[in-house]
Parts: structure tokens; sequence; C-alpha cells
């Protein structure tokens, strides 16, 4: 019985990894399939972006980074292409579902801290335990 | 709730599986001398080079957009390491110094975790002390330590929840175990916060081990069972989800997203960004040449005007990774042999990560078998201690030796290589021949040594002290041209 749910679990563990990728990546296949824009375009397209004030804060004040801080000269690096797109104009939703889904998640950690400590018991752990699955 | 309790005729067991064996002082004593010298490792000369260093331009880039709102930067992971840089950058200051404080800290805080990890999974100080050593001694964590990128991050978090895995099961005390799920739920939120796909795996890997103990442990009454798991689930998942929401807090401060939905459509940004990227790139290697170490590169080379080198080398330590996998087969022939739980985890995790990889078709950077490496010094640590013990069967001390061979045979050249490599397994014959737990010391001795003798020799390389051009290009045992290249 033991073995069997392990045999069970490692099995289920093994598809999900791979689920994760296969899966994932069919649907971003069929999803970019249609709304692919070439980078340069898109940024370009995004007013948001205002690329010649686009200096890194953080990295143009050290006086000894030789190399380049430049913000816009990654957004229009090919080698970069695709890597740091242009995000959707689009706004989704309003600050009060950010809160929403916290408070949801909060609660369904706090719902099962204290259902665990209902449903628990010593007495229910058994013998097998002491030289089932031992170092 | 009201579940039914067992009756008085049904086994009862509130014993422990076992104890970790108690702390004595000489233990205290060495524990502080670990951490104290691997906070020497990870914090000397921190700052050097000045330079910003591979992607430490992006991680930079978003420190500086979460410190004064501006530019508006999206990363393909998200943003927990890149606000504790930031963080730093804002208390101690704007140069290389500061911007690494967070990553040395997490670098060393992994060795007492591993420690403490090992001590819990074999119930040994003499594993745990060899885990740490280990840990101190692998170059690849240590180089991950030294620079403003996220990766050692993750693999710090995971080994919170590893710990925290075994803590669990070693317990039977209610608070305790709820504690655990509790902590566990933090670092797989706060792993998933910080480099997302990767840290699936481990919570995967975590849960799923949950539920085994929960299940293989417990008397089969399916009612409480089943409790205890949507319990458990519903703490580890909400804490995971609050931590994952939160880390993009400062997106909603600075206005640059408005709801929920911006962090959806950032899920199918990412996975398009992901797609877009070549299947190749500059010092990426395919999956099956990780174990190997063939692609390591480095993160940042700069000659001097003096004809010497400074290198900050993204590679491990080779007599530490190519013994990973001779230790994995024997953590899984002993997770077979005595069913056990602790044995199998090593194997289980490392193949998870690793088959987690195989389907990916974008470009991959040996960096990403940091998780592996990690999970990997654990499976070494116990093996070592097995063979300490004279616990181990013949075959498995010469199958521990042979990547030491290969180490060997780089430092000394084939012809002398060949020639200590006979003499250390002659000597190991004889003194197998009369006692079997002597041969099993002399292995771990041998091995150790060897440890010891490559983390000096290459420390210069992780750690960017200069080095001469005959020095530099005599640590590099793969010159290409091809994929087994260190340069």
């Amino acid at each position: 019985m033991k073995r069997r749910w392990i045999a069970a679990f490692l099995v289920a563990l093994m598809t999900v990894c791979a689920l994760d990728q296969i899966v994932g990546q069919s649907v971003a296949q069929i999803a970019t399939r249609h709304d692919r824009v070439p980078i340069k375009q898109a940024v370009a397209q995004d007013r948001r972006f205002n690329l010649p004030q686009m200096k890194n804060p953080v990295a143009s004040s050290a006086k000894s980074a030789a190399l380049s801080n430049d913000a816009a000269e990654l957004y229009y690096d090919d080698t970069w292409q695709g890597y740091v797109g242009a995000w959707p104009p689009n706004r989704h939703g309003s600050l009060w579902s950010v809160l929403l889904t916290l408070g949801l998640s909060l609660t369904m950690t706090i719902a099962g801290y204290w259902i665990f400590g209902r449903a628990y018991s010593e007495r229910l752990l058994h013998d097998g335990r002491q030289n089932s699955l031992d170092p | 709730l009201q579940l039914k309790q067992p009756s008085a005729t049904e086994p009862v067991n509130t014993t422990a599986l076992g104890e970790a064996p108690s702390w004595s002082t000489s233990e205290v004593i060495l524990f502080l001398i670990l951490i104290a010298l691997t906070a020497v490792t990870r914090f000397r000369r921190l700052g050097s080079p000045a330079f910003v260093i591979f992607d430490e331009r992006l991680v930079l880039m978003q420190a500086g957009a979460y410190l004064r709102g501006w530019p508006f930067f999206l990363s393909l992971h998200p943003p927990l390491a890149k606000l504790l840089v930031a963080l730093s950058c804002d208390l101690f200051g704007d140069h290389a110094y500061a911007r690494r404080i967070p990553s040395a800290l997490f670098g060393t805080i992994l060795v007492p975790l591993n420690y403490l990890l090992a001590r819990r999974m074999f119930l040994s100080s003499l594993a745990a002390t060899l885990a740490g050593v280990l840990t101190l001694c692998e170059g690849f964590l240590l180089v991950n330590s030294r620079i403003a990128m996220i990766n050692i991050f993750g693999v710090t978090f995971a080994a919170i929840a590893y710990l925290n895995l075994f803590r669990f099961r070693l317990t039977t005390r209610m608070r305790a175990r709820r504690r655990a799920i509790l902590i566990i739920g933090i670092a797989l939120g706060c792993a998933i916060a910080t480099k997302a796909v990767i840290s699936e795996v481990t919570a995967t890997l975590v849960i799923s081990y949950l539920v085994i103990i929960l299940y293989t442990e417990t008397v089969p009454d399916r009612r409480a069972l089943l409790w205890q798991t949507a319990a458990m689930l519903a703490m580890v998942g909400g804490l995971m989800v609050s931590i994952y929401v939160a880390a993009f807090l400062p997106y909603y401060h600075y206005g640059w997203w408005s709801g929920i939905g911006d962090l959806i459509s950032y899920q199918h940004w990412v996975l398009t960004g992901n797609l877009a990227l070549p299947h190749e790139g500059p010092y990426s290697s395919p999956v099956w040449s990780w174990p190997l170490m063939l692609r390591a590169f480095p993160y940042f080379s700069y000659l001097k005007q003096d004809g010497r080198t400074l290198t900050v080398w993204c590679g491990g330590n080779p007599a530490i990774w190519w013994e990973i996998p001779p230790a994995l087969l024997i953590c899984g022939f002993h997770a077979i042999k005595q069913r056990s739980l602790s044995w199998s985890f090593p194997p289980v995790a490392y193949s998870a990560y690793m088959l987690m990889w195989i389907p990916v078709r974008r470009y991959l950077l040996i960096y990403d078998f940091l998780s592996m490496s990690a999970i990997g010094i654990i499976a070494i640590a116990g093996v070592l201690t097995m063979c300490w013990n004279g616990e181990l069967n013949l075959w498995e001390p010469l199958l521990l030796l042979t990547p030491q061979i290969a180490v060997l045979i780089f430092i000394l050249r084939l012809t002398l290589g060949l020639a200590a490599a006979a003499a250390i397994i002659a000597l190991w014959a004889l003194i197998a021949r009369r006692k079997n737990l002597e041969a099993g010391r002399f292995i771990c001795a041998c091995i150790l040594a060897s440890v010891g003798f490559t983390f000096i020799y290459f420390y210069p390389l992780w750690s960017s002290m200069p080095l001469s051009k005959a020095a530099y290009l005599e640590r590099m045992w793969f010159k290409g041209p091809g994929l087994a290249n260190w340069m």
C-alpha cells in the first residue's frame, strides 16, 4: 500500500514537471501566433516608454561602472529582441482586485492553519512510522 | 470538525522517527567556524570587480526602477530578489559591494541550512559537517553568492523548504508540524517570487513529499487524512500566492499596473518572452552536459595592464560537481534497498529539476544547474557518511573514486595522474583486504583532500583574484572548440 502511494506520487511529480513545460509552451505558442509584435515597433508604439530619459538611476550613479548603463540601448538591442517586450497598453482591473486576491489567499492560509490544528492527532501516527521509511 | 479517533485496539504510536543527534560543544564550535569561514569566502573582496558584470545589469536596472519609480522595466523573473538588491543599495549606498550584499548573505546562510538539513535527513553530525564543508567549497554556489544576480536566492529559499520538510517529518507535535508547514509556505512563496518556473518544481516536490509523509505515516483514516491534506495545501498555497502577489506591489505603488489582470497578463508575457528567445546563445549548453560541467564560462573577464587576468568564473568545483552523479546513483540504490524516504529525496529532486528543462527549447546556461548542484551536495554528504562508517558495498567506494581520478589527471597530466590514481586504488585494495571500515575512511579522506585542494586551486577564478595568463590557462581544463569549453 505504502509503496503504491509512493510510486503514484513520484509518477505524479514527474508528470507535473513535464506538463508544466509542455502545456505551458503549447499554450504560449497558440497565444502568440496572432499578437507577436516586433520589439522595435512595439516599443515605438508605446508612449509610456520615454526612451531618452531611460537611464538607470542605480547603475548610472556608479562611477566605476565601465559598461554601458543606458537602458534604452537594451530595448533597441536586437540580441534582446522579444526579451524586453512592450507591456500591453490596456490596463487590467483596479487595485481592489489585488487587495481581494491578497485577502483571499491570506484567509485561505488562516483557514488551513485552523483546520490542520483541528484535524491533527498524534494518535493517528502508527507503528509503521518507526521502521518503514527510516533513514 | 469531528474526526474519528482511533479506538483502544488501533495501533497508537507517538514516537518520533528518530532524533537528530544532540549538539555537543565541539559540534557547536565547528558549526560556528563553518559559518565564519563561509562568511569570509562570500564577503571578502565582494566589491571586486567594481564593474557591472553579466546580468547584474538587468538586476540593477530593475533595482533602480524600484528605488526611483522609473524607468518601468519588466523582467522574465519576478521581482523579490531585485527588491532585496534595491533595499541593499538604499541602505548601504550605490556601489558594487552594497549591491552584492544580499547574494553574499543568502550564500552564507545556505551553509548552515544545508548543515541542518543533512543532520535531519541522515540523523548524523558527520553527514551534517560534510554537507556544510561541501557547500562551503562548491565554487558554483560561491560565485553566485558574490554577484548581484538572482540565482542564489531561489536555492536558499528551497533549502529552507527542504529543511522544514524534514523537521515536519521528525516531529509528532501538532504545533511544530503546523509551524513547519507555515515556514515551508513562506519559503516556497519567496522562491516563486524570485525565480518562478524552477521554484514550481521545488514546490511540487516539497508538497508531494509532505503528502507522502502524511499518507504513509498515518493510520488509514480517510477523513482525517483528507482534512489534513486540504489544510496543508491551503496553508502552503495561500502563503505562496500572497507572497508572490505582494512581491509585485511596487508595480501598483508606482502606477505601472492597475489591477490583478496585469499580473495575469504578465504570465502570458513571460511565456511569450521565453518563446521568443533563440535556441542557442553565447555560452549556452544542453541540459545533458551540465552534470559533466562541459560549458562553464566567465561571467566576467578583464585583462589588466600588467598582463594579469581578473575573472569571475561561472563554474563549479570539479571534485564536487563530478562526484554528484555517482553519489545520486548510490543514494537511489539505498533508497530502494532500505525503502527510505530520506535517501530517495536527493535523486528524486535532482531528476525533477533535470526533467523540467528537457522540453525547454530556449537557450540555457549552466547556472540553471544550481538547484541540482545544491541537492547533489546533500547526496554526497549522505553517501560519504556511509562510506566513512564502512556501510557501502565494495563497488560503491570505487564508483565514488572515479571522478577524483579524472581530477587527478587534469591536475597532474595523464601519466602522472594515472600513476597517482593507480597508487591510491592499490593502497585502498590493500586496506580493504584487512578492514572494510578503514578502507571506507581512506576513500573519504582522498575525496575530501581532493575537494579541499581544488577549492584552493580554483578560488581565484570565483573571487576575481588576479591571475597570470599561464595560471589562468592552466585552470581552463576545457578550451574548446566545441561544447567542452570553460573559456
